[in-house]
C-alpha cells in the first residue's frame, strides 16, 4: 500500500477539523530527520468537532488497526481522552483524545506552530513541546529519538540568530 | 623512519573541512542541516516515501504492528 500522509491531512482540513499534528510526523515537518509509519493527531473533543473528525474518517475509510471485524470509531470513542489506532485508505492514523494524562487539544494549542502543508494551514506541535512529551512518556522509542530532536531544535535556534 | 606514501584519495580528503557539519560536541549535523534546508512539502514527501517502503517490507514479510 502507498502511504499518503498528505491525503490524511487533506481529509481533516477539508472537513474543517480542529486538530494538531503531533509525534514524529510533526518533528519531521519542522525539520527533524526522523521517520514514522503513521500520522498522529490530537483533536478537539467538542461535539461539533467530533462530528467533523467522523466525517474525515469516513472519507478515509478508517477502521481499527488489526481488527478483522473492521470496526469503526464512533462519537463516544472520540469524545474521550483515549487513543484510536486506525488504518485508513491512505495509511495508519492515530487519533488521540489527549497527549499524556489530561493534556488535551486546548492545552497543546499554545505550543504549536502553524505551517503550510500542501496548501493547508496546519497546527503542528513545537519541537520544544514534543521533546517534553517524549521525555514524560519515557518509552524506549521516545527516548531513542530525543538526541535528534534536541540537535534539530538547537540548529533551528542557531539559524534564527543573525550572523555577526 | 619511512615516510608515508601519498595516497591520492587522502590528498583529496585533506581539502575537506570535516568540522563544517559538526556541533560543539563533535556530533554530525549533516542530515539535520540537509533536512532543515528542505521545504515543508519536501519533508512530508520524504516521510511518506519512508513509510510506504517500510509498509511494503512489512506486508511482504507478514508483519502487522499495531502500535
Amino acid at each position: 500500500m502507498s502511504v499518503r500522509f498528505t491525503e490524511i491531512i487533506h481529509a481533516f482540513c477539508d472537513n474543517d477539523v480542529e486538530f494538531i499534528v503531533v509525534g514524529n510526523l510533526s518533528a519531521a515537518l519542522l525539520g527533524a530527520p526522523v521517520t514514522t509509519h503513521d500520522v498522529d493527531v490530537v483533536h478537539r473533543r467538542t461535539p461539533e468537532n467530533v462530528k467533523r473528525v467522523l466525517a474525515a474518517l469516513a472519507t478515509l475509510r478508517a477502521t481499527y488497526r488489526g481488527d478483522p471485524r473492521k470496526l469503526t470509531p464512533d462519537a463516544s470513542h472520540l469524545r474521550g481522552p483515549g487513543h484510536q489506532l486506525l488504518l485508513t485508505a491512505a495509511g495508519p492514523l492515530d487519533v488521540l483524545g489527549s497527549l499524556g494524562p489530561g493534556v488535551n487539544y486546548e492545552e497543546l494549542l499554545p505550543d504549536t506552530e502553524t505551517i503550510r502543508v500542501d496548501g493547508h494551514e496546519v497546527h503542528v506541535l513545537t519541537l520544544e513541546r514534543l521533546i517534553r512529551a517524549k521525555e514524560a512518556a519515557g518509552r524506549e522509542k521516545d527516548l531513542a529519538v530525543l538526541p535528534t530532536l534536541r540537535r534539530t531544535l538547537a540548529e533551528r535556534q542557531r539559524r534564527t540568530i543573525p550572523e555577526e | 623512519m619511512e615516510r608515508p606514501v601519498a595516497d591520492p584519495e587522502h590528498e583529496q580528503a585533506e581539502d575537506f573541512d570535516w568540522s563544517a557539519d559538526q556541533d560543539a560536541a563533535g556530533e554530525d549535523l549533516t542530515l539535520i542541516r540537509w533536512f532543515l534546508d528542505l521545504s515543508v512539502d519536501e519533508r512530508l514527501r520524504a516521510a511518506e516515501n519512508f513509510a510506504t517502503e517500510i509498509q511494503r517490507i512489512w506486508e511482504e514479510n507478514g508483519v502487522r504492528p499495531v502500535h
